[in-house]
């Protein structure tokens, strides 16, 4: 009977039924990391629907280069990559926007601040290792058991890097609050 | 427990993964140390602010637009039909004996046989427990068009159509899918932003008895056989393993078709139907897999940009109706009253005349252009492409430019009547 993909299956399973002409299992790849990488790219552009489109292009992109990934079980920070390309990418036409229209209209509807692009922010500039767990633990909604089953790192190791990041998050954004208030003794 | 210990050990503490010594010794040394206490009081908070934003982030799930995208436009992956004949089914052992165990069973209706152990009542028997089938349909000889497409099929406890997904990449409105549940198929039109619902409680025996229900293939073939209609020549596939049935039409119509069954589960892998028509070979190649394969429950509906022009026939009242009119004239009537109201800026009329695409989406094709009066509307003619049916009739209407320079804006509608629903209505289809 024919295989079947499940929520639980290892993101390698997805990947060879999607090469195996199965391009549904895809869905599943999606399902699990599209709140982690829309997350990332929102701390990147501030912006979650941009960050949202620029996700979509990338989960294509990957999809489309599936057969060029090496090593399944890095499938996360492969498609944080991909989503790095694609930006880089609309950041040049971006500039090139903002060259002919000056781009008032961006300027004047800039989002109110409910979202936490503080913190997002500093959670895209962690080091990469420490990023992966973050985003994953918390954005992807995984334990720290499933984290580690997934990058194949011992739990210990979870924990140590969640560590490191918690430290590096409360430096950054104390730093960040500081500055800010600096500005304002200034002005 | 020290500071430095205490600080490794925080973040598996939060997480509640300790064990209960080592959690016990953890919080013994918060409530004992200020500064630790107070780290941990601040770690706590900033996963707070972590969890809470990831939570924005939740439910919003991008699987139905980025798998739209990518079964829409793949088309580089090996799909299962370029390996027709290269069936890698495996006999083992055991079902071997199976297989010839059936075989007992079912030797009187055996006739001329290459693979004794099989009979076509085995096929129709195995259909009995397949609850799920995924299929694609190729026609090699014809350029490339809305026959070739791939199906999804789930089938209910009484062996009946529950619901079905197909998916065609080339159609006249670009890629496109359906879904169809309940007696009711949605259509969503990819290129065109379009996603409409109609009323088809046939389509389900229409697509059964046509394509994809290898169960019903079979069993036709048995009766064939019976009533000497076909010879069925039965072989191994080229692979060795694969039973191949090769069935022959006696009438002359030059008809013949291939059948390969896994011995396994004899079930219907592959069926190549080669048909004369016109003078002309057409090959029908289709492929059945998954077979049992649960389907995604997201296969079943649509997660569509907010931006579609949705349409429901099955609820929306849409068109103009017909009474006593006869075709020609309540063509001349839809199309009078579609510009009339384009003319007085009624969206919603306009709308409900077109397909009954709502007034906001008029607005937005429309709104900018001043139209003045209509000209002329042609006498109309029976629609020339064939199943498609109504007429279609040509018109002239004068518009007026930001100048207040007159134009004139020449086309031919596509009309006829709106479907199942509403039989006795009649729409604006196409041809603007």
């Amino acid at each position: 009977m024919g295989c079947q993909v499940t929520h639980t299956d290892s993101d390698n399973d997805c990947v060879a039924m999607c090469l195996n002409g199965h391009p549904e299992a895809f869905r599943h790849i999606v399902a699990r990391y599209d709140a982690a990488l829309v997350s990332y790219l929102a701390g990147r552009l501030r912006d979650r629907d941009r960050a949202e489109e620029t996700a979509e292009e990338a989960f294509a992109r990957a999809f489309m280069a599936l057969r060029g990934l090496r090593k399944p079980e890095s499938i996360f920070s492969w498609l944080v990559g991909i989503a790095d390309r694609v930006l880089k990418e609309e950041a040049r036409h971006a500039r090139r926007r903002f060259e002919l229209t000056e781009d008032f209209e961006s300027k004047a509807q800039a989002a109110p601040a409910v979202p936490d692009y503080d913190l997002e922010q500093k959670v895209a500039a962690l080091p990469m290792t420490l990023r992966e767990v973050v985003l994953l633990r918390f954005y992807g909604g995984l334990s720290c058991s499933e984290v580690s089953q997934r990058l194949g790192i011992p739990i210990g190791t979870v924990t140590k890097r969640l560590s490191r990041a918690y430290e590096n998050l409360r430096e950054s954004l104390a730093e960040s609050g500081h500055a800010r208030r600096d500005s304002e003794v200034l002005r | 427990m020290n500071c430095r210990q205490c600080k490794d050990q925080l973040a598996a503490y939060l997480e509640g993964i300790l064990d209960e010594n080592a959690a016990l010794a953890v919080s013994r040394h918060l409530e004992a140390c200020a500064a630790c206490a107070a780290e941990a009081e601040s770690v706590s908070a900033l996963r707070g602010r972590l969890a809470k934003d990831a939570a924005a982030f939740r439910g919003r799930s991008l699987a139905e637009n980025v798998l739209q995208r990518v079964s829409l436009n793949q088309t580089h992956f090996p799909r299962r039909t370029n390996m027709l004949w290269k069936y890698k089914g495996r006999l083992t052992a055991a079902a071997a004996l199976v297989a010839v165990a059936f075989g007992l069973v079912f030797l009187t209706v055996l006739t001329k046989t290459a693979t004794p152990a099989y009979g076509l009542d085995q096929t129709v028997q195995a259909y009995k427990g397949v609850r799920y089938i995924h299929l694609e349909e190729q026609y090699p000889s014809l350029p490339p068009g809305d026959q070739n497409r791939q199906m999804w099929v789930e089938i209910d406890e009484n062996g009946q159509l529950k619901r079905m997904r197909i998916e065609m990449l080339v159609t006249d409105d670009g890629p496109k899918a359906v879904v169809w549940e309940k007696g009711k198929a949605t259509v969503w039109m990819a290129a065109k932003k379009v996603l409409v619902t109609v009323g088809s409680p046939e389509m389900a025996d229409a697509w059964c008895k046509t394509f994809f229900d290898p169960k019903l293939a079979v069993e036709q073939l048995l009766r064939d056989e019976r009533d000497g209609k076909i010879e069925i020549d039965r072989s191994k596939a080229d692979d060795g393993q694969a039973i191949k049935l090769t069935v022959t039409y006696k009438e002359g119509s030059g008809a013949w078709a291939v059948y390969l069954v896994e011995p396994e589960t004899k079930l219907v892998t592959d069926i190549e139907k080669h048909v004369v028509r016109d003078g002309a070979e057409i090959v029908a190649k289709i492929s059945y897999s998954d077979y049992n394969k649960p389907i995604d429950p997201l296969m079943w509906t649509f997660v569509v940009p907010s931006d579609v022009v949705v349409i429901d026939e099955t609820t929306q009242v849409i068109g103009l109706e017909k009474g006593a009119m006869t075709d020609e004239e309540i063509t001349v009537e839809v199309a009078r009253q579609f510009f009339e109201a384009l003319i007085a800026r009624d969206y919603a009329k306009a709308g409900q005349l077109l397909s009954g695409v709502p007034a906001k989406k008029i607005e937005e094709w429309f709104g900018k252009r001043t139209f003045t009066r209509i000209i002329a509307i042609g006498k109309p003619a029976p629609q020339p492409i064939p199943l498609v049916g109504g007429t279609v009739v040509s018109f002239e209407v004068e518009e007026a430019g930001s100048d207040g320079a007159k134009s004139v804006w020449k086309g031919s509608l596509a009309i006829r009547p709106v479907g199942k629903d509403q039989p006795t209505r009649w729409t604006i289809h196409g041809g603007i």
